[in-house]
């Protein structure tokens, strides 16, 4: 019974903490774009980020250690700093995207610009940080994060076309807008397939003492929380594909993307809409200054823990409070929340494999893993997705700086 | 004291530290070794510092590092542990001594002391 809680709590956190500016922008525009034709974007990102959150858990729960401390080990210190500057420089400006997410859901609210809410968001975070605990940030914000399921309310409210859908999910080719096309999908890739997400999930393992036990809970949490993170994802793309796509509008700020439940639920619906956006990003910008801070603390060898007093982990709780700040002086700088969020998303695909095939290395590696190496599946599935995200986002990228 | 054969690369080279409390304190940044004429050279301590860690991926690197390092702790070289000091505890080296008594912890003591507790009075 305790584990099937576990499962539970653990697949219901997942899907909250799943969506983030990033996953609602990409899909948003996706779907505005080019209807249903991207589905399949989302359900190649999907099925790359389960099979990597499934993976970093084994690894924790299998070995005990955290990846950070099993990169710097395996493949030595100048490695590890490659991997850690290249993570930390995108993932800084997806941080920047997050808080500004958060800041534009309260603009909508109240319609206080939304440069004065950046360091009010990044102090509370901050509170969160040094305050709280990994439970309460892992399930208590997760939780809250539910609220995204409003997209899922506002899309099958829409009626949409099904076969459609479906015929969305098989890959094809652009029929106009090649390069936007293309860079749409990397963004969603990178929307999906975030670093910060396995790397948070598998320090996670490692703070609440995972160990082989957990291999089933964390195949079902991976598998399950992860899908219906990615059904929401399709959710906001189907709501796009219905609200925004017939009447001709693509994705040009905020306002444009709480039409994805005004349009069906009224008032309510933008109500939710600003709820879910703020709470998704807040949450989004928990995981990823804990997740950096973890990269650097586990890797340097430092005391680490978000369950640890901030004077006993003082370097840990500096570097969240410095990349807290370096996040929100990216949007006070005047960098636009929605480029920024694009330009992000993308960098992290063509960024992917400097991560993940080190990661796969580790994963396949017996003194690690034991007799829980890596099948060929997941390998394979893992090794194509992130090389394909890249080339197309180097390929893409320039195409989409060059034609806007 | 270490007593079996170690790969020096594979077996001390970027691991864990832990002090005498087991608590975390830093990685094996650098090996220092004596060469001895006509002897094989002797590893005689372990370096633990970003300096040190610097120094193996550029120069201009570590050069910029150490300046910071001064400027934050001031530390005027990375801190040595004597080879015959070090023993494995579990997958860790370990030294006995507290890591809060060594300069290893400077800047997590300074931030401590300086910023966290001045904070909360």
């Amino acid at each position: 019974m305790k584990r099937v809680l576990q499962i539970a709590l653990g697949i219901v956190t997942s899907v909250g903490g799943f969506l983030e500016i990033g996953s609602i922008a990409t899909a948003a525009q996706a779907g505005a774009g080019f209807g249903y034709r991207l589905a399949w974007s989302v359900v190649v990102g999907t099925a790359c980020i389960a099979f990597l959150v499934e993976m970093s858990g084994r690894f924790a729960a299998c070995s005990g250690r955290t990846i950070p401390d099993a990169l710097r080990e395996r493949f030595g210190g100048p490695v590890y700093l490659a991997i850690v500057t290249v993570m930390v420089c995108v993932s800084l400006l997806v941080l920047g995207a997050e808080i500004g997410g958060s800041a534009a859901a309260l603009q909508l609210g109240t319609g206080i610009p939304l440069r004065w809410w950046v360091a009010p968001i990044a102090v509370v975070a901050w509170l969160i940080l040094w305050r709280g605990t990994f439970g309460l940030i892992e399930n208590g914000v997760s939780l809250l994060g539910l609220v995204t399921v409003v997209f899922v309310v506002a899309a099958i409210s829409g009626g949409p076309d099904y076969g459609a859908l479906a015929r969305g999910l098989v890959p094809r080719l652009p029929d106009h807008k090649p390069a936007h096309y293309w860079f749409v999908a990397v963004s969603v890739l990178g929307a999906s397939i975030s670093p910060y997400l396995y790397y948070f999930y598998s320090s996670g393992a490692i703070e609440d003492k995972w160990d082989v036990s957990y291999l089933g809970v964390n195949r079902w949490v991976a598998g399950i929380g992860m899908g219906f993170g990615g059904f929401l994802s399709v959710a906001v793309l189907v709501s796009a594909a219905i609200v925004l796509k017939p009447a001709g509008i693509d994705v040009q700020g905020y306002r444009d993307l709480s039409r994805l439940t005004t349009a069906v639920l009224g008032r309510p619906g933008f109500w939710l809409f600003v709820a879910a956006l703020g709470i998704a990003c807040l949450g989004a910008t928990l995981e990823i200054s804990l997740a950096l801070a973890y990269l650097l603390a586990q890797g340097l060898g430092w005391e680490w823990g978000e369950d640890l007093e901030p004077r006993r982990s003082a370097r840990f709780s500096l570097t969240y409070t410095v990349i807290i700040a370096i996040g929100a002086f990216i949007v006070l700088a005047g960098a636009d929340p929605l480029k920024l969020t694009n330009i992000s998303m993308a960098l992290t695909a063509a960024s992917l494999p400097v991560g993940v095939l080190p990661f796969l290395v580790l994963m396949n590696d017996r003194k690690y893993l034991g007799d829980h190496t890596n099948g060929p599946l997941g390998n394979a599935v893992v090794l194509v997705i992130s090389i394909l995200a890249m080339v197309l986002g180097v390929i893409s990228i320039p195409l989409q700086v060059a034609g806007s | 004291m270490i007593s079996r054969p170690v790969h020096l690369v594979a077996d001390v080279l970027d691991e864990q530290l832990v002090d005498a409390t087991h608590r975390n304190a830093g990685r094996v940044d650098g090996v220092i070794a004596a060469v001895r004429a006509g002897h094989p050279p002797r590893v005689v301590a372990i370096e633990v510092g970003a300096v040190t860690l610097a120094a193996r991926v550029s120069r201009h690197l570590a050069a910029w590092v150490a300046r910071v390092d001064r400027r934050l702790t001031g530390r005027r070289a990375p801190v040595r542990i004597p080879w015959d000091a070090l023993r494995y505890r579990d997958r860790y080296l370990q030294f006995d001594a507290d890591v809060d008594a060594t300069p290893i912890n400077a800047l997590e003591q300074w931030l401590r002391v300086r910023v966290i507790d001045r904070g909360r009075r």
